[in-house]
């Protein structure tokens, strides 16, 4: 076994043993400059990611284990139970399911009445949850689909309830997804009741998003519901991205903040839905009453 | 006395911890989390401080970088000073009794998340979650364990 090059000698004291921690100490200072510079941990990880994806594997394990195990240890009486919560809830879902396909031919007539161009759905497809980043105040995913399989960097990524974030970085076999409650990022949003656009900030916390100077006059109330504006191209508008909390006066108050809870609960489930940018077409179109400047 | 070298068990020790900083952890627990690779590195750092240097320190704060898309160095920096730390203090911290250590190692995490505090004002992102302020006293309450267990290990397989 190789011995550590930069270790103490008795022989060596006084400035010499800090010679080694200075080199280091500014080696890291230029990687840490390089990174936020030009991205260089991302070229790593690109390259790298074939070698470190068994470990991702195995970090999956032991929740996978936990699972399997209580799977296992519920009883007869349980699943049963279980199959009927799920039966009842097929038939609300259905009920709702039908609700909205009457909908669906209603709305298809009235586009035609205001002679708009139909709205396509979005193809989406379910990609596999692979990790979670470890480091809390970063919300990044790991999905286990990548270039090969023709990700590309800032498709949008959603779940049952809304908008989880977009791809950030891509690699042969998995790929990155920024969360939209990372501290690094804005969503242009609108408020699904008033059509008052404004930005959607990541705070690093799962539970909270921030929208930032507001003004009293802003049309924007407790309980309304955020949809994706589709301002700057980046997301498709119309996607349920959350629900307005509760107001805060900024401390040099002249803003107001409004706290916002997001749909989309990345903390539960394994899969994800990755839209396709070809076909990224409104889903939802809320009738903007009075769109203020 | 002559003393046999366990590469195993350090290597090992090592990857586990490695693995345990990776670990997905429920939301209220991975705020939490102890930065149990600082800890193992201490231990070889003050046992053998041949093979685990401020080169080893560093690589592993690269390889952590990588894994957790913090920027890179920034982990490494981290690391790195501990280990220097501790190799200054060496004599004095494989003296004291454990629980001295673990009071030496409360007040170099604390430190340490200072400086991580500072790395990320720096570059404008986000700072330690106010529950990771508590990491370091899990790490202290951890430590006396942590080190028996090691060093148990180690004699045993010293021996054989």
């Amino acid at each position: 076994m190789a011995s550590d090059k930069f270790s103490p000698s008795p022989s060596n004291n006084g400035l010499g043993t800090w010679l080694p921690v200075l080199f280091f100490a500014l080696l890291s200072v230029v990687l840490m400059s390089a990174d936020g510079r030009f991205g260089l941990s991302r070229v790593i990880r690109t390259y790298s990611s074939d070698l470190v994806s068994p470990l991702w594997w195995l970090l999956a394990r032991p929740n996978a284990l936990l699972q399997g195990g209580l799977d296992a240890a519920h009883s007869n009486a349980a699943l049963r139970a279980r199959v009927a919560e799920l039966e009842r809830e097929r038939l609300r879902a259905e009920l709702a399911l039908q609700r909205l396909i009457a909908l669906q031919a209603e709305n298809a007539e009235l586009r035609v009445l205001l002679e708009a161009k139909a709205a396509r759905a979005p193809a989406a497809r379910a990609v596999d949850l692979v990790n979670v980043n470890p480091e809390p105040s970063l919300k990044r995913l790991v999905i286990g689909s990548g270039s090969r399989q023709g990700v590309r960097a800032g498709q949008v990524v959603i779940d049952a309830r809304g908008l989880v974030g977009q791809v950030s970085e891509v690699y042969p076999g998995s790929a990155a997804v920024i969360a939209i409650t990372d501290a690094d990022h804005a969503v242009p949003v609108m408020v699904a009741r008033s059509g008052f656009r404004a930005i959607l900030f990541g705070q690093g916390n799962d539970r909270h998003l921030s929208l930032a100077n507001l003004t009293p006059s802003d049309d924007v109330k407790a309980g309304d519901v955020l949809l994706t504006s589709g301002l700057g191209g980046r997301f498709p508008p119309g996607i349920p991205v959350g629900v307005v909390k509760a107001f805060r006066q900024d401390p040099a108050l002249t803003f107001l903040s409004a706290q916002v809870q997001p749909f989309a609960r990345t903390g539960y489930g394994r899969h994800l839905l990755l839209l396709d940018p070809a076909s990224a077409a409104p889903v939802v179109k809320p009738a903007p009453a009075e769109v203020k400047p | 006395m002559i003393r046999r070298d366990t590469p195993g068990l350090r290597w090992s020790s090592l990857a586990l911890a490695f693995f345990l900083m990776l670990l997905p952890l429920p939301e209220w627990l991975a705020d939490l989390r102890p930065f149990l690779l600082a800890q193992v590195m201490v231990y070889w750092v003050l046992e053998t401080p041949q093979h685990m240097g401020l080169g080893r320190a560093f690589l592993f704060g690269l390889l952590l970088d990588l894994a957790t898309f913090s920027l890179l160095g920034e982990h490494a920096l981290r690391l790195l000073l501990i280990a220097a730390v501790v190799q200054a203090f060496r004599n004095q911290f494989r003296f004291y009794p454990v629980w001295q250590q673990s009071l030496l190692l409360l007040a170099i995490l604390y430190a340490d998340l200072i400086l991580l505090w500072l790395l990320r004002n720096m570059h404008d992102a986000a700072g330690p979650a106010p529950e990771t302020w508590l990491a370091p006293v899990l790490a202290f309450l951890l430590w006396p364990w942590l080190y028996m267990l090691l060093d148990n290990l180690r004699l045993r397989s010293r021996s054989k």
